[in-house]
């Protein structure tokens, strides 16, 4: 730092070793570079996991494991250092936060949606709900429909039913608590639709008209799935038709389904009053409700122009999540929450598996939910100490040089075939940043809210996997199923054998290939390979496709996304294995060239800031 | 503590006098599991090696059903047939009985089933009620489900059993099933499971191939 400092070290062979350190958000990286030629030399670069949160002065302890061990793999020790550069980290911090906006409930003796995993028979039958000990009694019903409860065994339950069809009792469905409905099925002598695992049977109303619907492997129930299908078993007028569309919207899709109707009963799905989200950008404030979903909140954030700041109503949920994003980052920088300015916002939609209330069969609804994800500008975080602290603990001038953004592209400029006007696209675990440098060196960037974490937690949700481990897994490696203990096959179908018999826990499970072996997926929501792929590839769209849209444009010349030449993906999401491709995808469409960066020709995209650093005068 | 010969032989005459007032009194059975009188198991000849992908091979004991009729903690046997069976059935597939004779080890008796099995998928079960769900490929004492602790498992666990097993045998990726663990249970049935082993240890048939069965319950 001090000239006087600089002196008292000495520099092997007269030679001018500098180290770049770049302290992020999950990682320490640092480049070592030989700068005595004019034409700097890669000597060596190392990657730690950054301790504390980033801008404290427990960064250090990282930056010191990330220093040793880029130095001993060039064959050098700190000595041979003769200076160290580390990032002016911007000044933004991110956080997330989510609220269900809608409920169903069902009211009285109606189901919705209720889809056991191996119903029995196959057919659309209506009666009127008989219990089974009483079918005898009932022999001069037109069509009765059977309910058969836990003290009946299915052989029981067979014979029952066979000795009615024997005495010409109309008998055209039934529904059973436990899970017997194959059972049941196989023992008839006639084939009729069965339900079964209708597991709070009890409650079912006796003696009202219910339809069942199975449909047959492989296929949905179309009359119970569809408003005027129910509205002609039950003679609905077009008032009752409207109230039965939940209904119908829960059965779609389901292999088989149950509706009954009773009186009073109804299903009803609401919005949750989530409350307003007010934004004050520089153009204008807009308020609006966050019921009215992620696109209306992105196209109102437009509208609003640069953020200044955002607030929630006091005393809802929305007022809730933004004060405690705001409060979160208070206490992390260390200022008052007055100062704490919300500088970007991301909305998704999202949805997430909920218990519905006074259901028969514990279903599942699901809720759509508004995910936010929310960025604090701070005032600029306190680099110095840290740069005081490692220069005390090393011994080796330390000097925090240039903004990361600038940094980060002096890095990506290193990637042959790249020249300016050059765009980078910083892809990394709370925010989703954006800079562009113009012919004259000129440099434009941004931060957006919203990354790689709010992927993490999509997937977690979606997948209802209650478990952030296994999301973050997912989200970063392909998936393969262990179709034999011999075989994997993979998204892509593609079969690989392995010499070794797989461990048996993994027999028949979706697993996620990671770089250290395979991962097993438990969970008991009967997860296909395709199903968990297509809620990880729609996650990544839903988020990081947006931010790279809206970062582009707000740096991109006059807003022209056609205007950048060409992109580079610099950042630890950026090194994820389809993100890059989903993005260069997309950017092909407005011609531009757009990819992972390669520094120097050989280097990872998450370097770049580290190698700007080293790079940089 | 001194163990002599004698104070061996006393103990087993003290364990086996409990047993014997255990199995005559059947309150201490599970309600409404009562054997089943027309519950008939019949040797049919030698058992063959499947080739239909929609079987699970169940393999039992030497005793099983045989010699001993209930397990451990009093359930009939011809009730845990019946729930793994009808597991099976519930998911589609079709259960096939085979006594292995020449073994009473529960890993290698579920190893033997899935060897026979079309689906490569088998049950092992020990009279005490010892159950393990294997597969094929793999070697004998590993397995794919173990359910150790004999005296905690109840009929609805047996069921889920089968119907594990047959999600197994159809590719899907079943979640293990929730067992209870009581440390107690080791100490408290240490004796009665090692007379039981003893006694199903006894009908081995050394060197005799698996023998299919016929199984039928009163009610089908």
């Amino acid at each position: 730092m001090s000239e006087a400092s600089e002196n008292r070290f000495s520099y092997r062979e007269n030679k001018k070793i500098v180290v770049g350190i770049d302290i992020g958000n999950s990682t320490t990286e640092a480049v070592v570079l030989d700068k005595t030629a004019e034409k700097p030399v890669y000597l060596s670069s190392a990657m730690k996991p950054t301790t504390g949160v980033k801008g404290t002065l427990r960064n250090v302890e990282g930056c010191i494991a990330a220093l040793d061990e880029a130095l001993s793999a060039a064959g050098l020790n700190r000595r041979d250092v003769c200076s160290i550069r580390i990032n002016q980290a911007a000044p933004v911090i991110s956080d997330l936060s989510m609220d269900t906006v809608s409920e169903t409930v069902v009211i009285g003796s109606a189901m919705i949606g209720h889809n056991p995993d191996t119903p029995g028979g196959e057919g659309l039958a209506m009666g009127l709900t008989t219990p089974v000990r009483e079918l005898e009694a009932q022999a001069g019903q037109k069509e009765n429909l059977v309910a058969i409860v836990d003290d009946c065994p299915y052989y029981e339950a067979a014979n029952l039913l066979n000795r009615a069809f024997e005495r010409g009792i109309n008998v055209v469905a039934a529904i059973v608590r436990q899970d017997d409905g194959v059972l049941i099925a196989n023992r008839l002598t006639r084939t009729i639709p069965i339900v079964d695992e209708v597991k709070r049977i009890d409650q079912v109303e006796l003696h009202v008209p219910a339809a069942v619907e199975v449909a047959r492997n492989g296929e949905s129930i179309r009359t119970l799935s569809n408003p005027y299908g129910i509205a002609g078993l039950f003679h609905l007028d077009a008032q009752q038709t409207k109230d039965s569309i939940p209904v119908a919207r829960s059965l779609t899709g389901c292999r088989s389904g149950v509706v009954i109707r009773a009186k009073g009963a109804q299903v009803k799905s609401r919005r949750i009053p989530a409350g307003t989200l007010r934004m004050e950008g520089e153009r204008k404030t807009v308020e609006l409700d966050v019921n009215r979903g992620s696109d209306a909140i992105m196209a109102a954030l437009e509208q609003a122009g640069r953020l200044k700041d955002a607030s929630g109503e006091e005393g809802t949920n929305v007022g809730g999540l933004i004060r405690g994003i705001k409060q979160t980052m208070a206490e992390l920088t260390e200022q008052p929450v007055q100062e704490m300015k919300i500088s970007d916002l991301l909305a998704a939609d999202t949805f997430a598996a909920v218990k519905v209330g006074g259901a028969l069969a514990e279903e599942h609804a699901m809720e759509n939910v508004v995910m936010l994800a929310a960025m604090v500008q701070t005032s600029a975080l306190n680099m110095n100490r840290i740069a005081q602290a490692l220069e005390r603990q090393t011994g080796v001038s330390v000097t925090v040089s240039g903004k990361e953004a600038e940094m980060a592209l002096k890095g990506a400029l290193t990637t042959p075939g790249c020249e300016t006007p050059l765009a980078i696209l910083d892809l990394g675990g709370g925010s989703t940043d954006a800079a562009l440098i113009d012919e004259t060196g000129k440099v434009v960037s941004i931060h957006h809210a919203g990354a790689g974490e709010m992927v993490t937690r999509m997937i977690n949700l979606e997948l209802n996997l209650n478990d952030r481990d296994t999301a973050e897994l997912i989200k970063k490696f392909p998936l393969a199923k262990v179709e034999g203990l011999l075989y994997l096959r993979f998204e892509d179908s593609s079969v690989r054998f392995v010499t070794e018999p797989l461990p048996p826990q993994y027999f028949s499970r979706v697993v996620v290939v990671t770089d250290d072996g395979l991962v097993p997926i438990r969970s008991d929501k009967k997860l296909t390979m395709d199903k968990i792929a297509s809620v990880r590839r729609a996650a990544k769209k839903k988020v990081f496709l947006t931010n790279a849209q809206r970062a582009l444009k707000a740096v991109a010349p006059e807003g022209e996304i056609r205007r950048i030449g060409s992109v580079v993906l610099v950042g630890g999401s950026s090194q994820d294995f389809e993100i890059a491709d989903i993005l260069s995808e997309y950017l092909s469409t407005y011609r531009i060239a757009a990819g992972r960066a390669n520094l120097l020709g050989f280097l990872p995209p998450h370097s770049a800031v580290a190698l700007g650093l080293a790079l940089s005068e | 503590m001194a163990l002599d010969e004698q104070l061996v032989a006393e103990v087993t005459r003290k364990v086996m006098e409990e047993l014997s007032r255990y199995t005559a009194s059947p309150a201490s059975a599970p309600a409404g599991a009562e054997p089943d009188s027309d519950f008939t198991i019949t040797e049919v000849g030698e058992a063959k090696v499947g080739t239909s992908p929609d079987e699970v091979v169940i393999g039992l004991a030497p005793a099983f059903g045989d010699t001993q009729t209930k397990t451990i903690c009093g359930i009939p046997h011809s009730e845990v047939l019946r729930e793994i069976a009808a597991g099976i059935e519930e998911e589609g597939l079709r259960p096939r009985f085979i006594r292995v004779v020449d073994i009473s080890d529960v890993s290698f008796i579920a190893r033997r089933a899935a060897g026979y099995s079309g689906s490569g998928i088998g049950i092992g079960i020990q009279s005490k009620g010892t159950t393990v769900i294997h597969q094929k490929d793999l070697f004998p004492l590993s397995n794919l489900e173990l359910f150790p602790q004999a005296p905690l498992i109840t009929l609805e666990i047996y069921r889920k059993i089968g119907k594990n097993a047959a999600r197994y045998a159809k590719g899907q990726s079943p979640v293990p099933i929730e067992t209870e663990n009581d440390p107690m249970v080791r100490p408290t049935y240490q004796t009665k499971a090692a007379v039981l082993h003893i006694k199903e240890t006894q009908q081995i048939r050394p060197g005799q191939k698996p023998v299919q069965l016929e199984v039928k319950w009163r009610n089908g």
